[in-house]
């Protein structure tokens, strides 16, 4: 079932893919990266793991930019506005899981 | 939804309004306090002032009666726009008419 899984902590917070692989294999996972969750997409080692996990990652720009990134600094995955990922909890994916 | 989370909830909710879809928001535990009436935050968004607002363009929220009676709060404190309401009447049935339920929470 593809699922889109939300992720608000740091990767010094938690890692989520744990959690992801046990849900869904790696082509029907989308990954949404907010709030602190999008230092997931910023450390090399975090970045790593969801390539693993999903096939696509989404990152809230507004968070990202919020906390002195921008898109050039993602190690994986893109920026995306809120109505982008409302595009992929609604129409790209069955199940949103917050990890 | 709980604490801070209930901005990037509201944000999701209303990026959801915006694209025709009914949206309902449901708060527990700390999310209770998204909706108390009168927030003054200095430094990050006023989310009872973004709840109220969601609430003029449709979206439908209500609090966990029995959360929001655990923090001190009266009936009368919540923002106009939410109710105080209840897990068994009103989260059920937010769930059963949805296609999709997302939680915000940690």
């Amino acid at each position: 079932m593809k699922t889109a899984f939300i992720v608000l902590k740091s990767p010094a917070e938690q890692d989520p893919t744990h959690l992801i692989k046990r849900f869904a294999e790696r082509t029907e996972s989308s990954v949404l990266l907010v709030e602190d969750g999008v230092y997931q997409a910023t450390v090399a080692v975090a970045a790593d793991r969801l390539s693993k996990a999903a096939a696509e990652v989404l990152v809230s720009k507004e968070d990202l930019e919020a906390r002195g990134y921008a898109q050039s600094d993602l190690k994986i995955g893109r920026t995306a506005g809120y109505d982008d990922i409302v595009d992929c909890i609604m129409e790209r994916t069955d199940r949103t899981v917050t990890v | 939804m709980m604490a801070m989370d209930a901005n990037v909830a509201v944000k999701i909710a209303m990026a959801a309004k915006k694209k025709g879809y009914n949206v309902h928001m449901f708060g527990y535990g700390e999310g209770v306090t998204a909706v108390k009436k009168g927030q003054r935050p200095k430094r990050f968004p006023n989310v009872g002032d973004e709840l109220e607002q969601a609430g003029k363009e449709g979206v439908t929220q209500a609090v966990c009666e029995t959360c929001f009676a655990a923090r001190g709060f009266e009936r009368g404190e919540e923002i106009p726009s939410a109710k105080v309401g209840s897990l068994t009447n009103d989260l059920f049935r937010f769930v059963s008419e949805s296609d999709r339920l997302v939680t915000i929470a940690r």
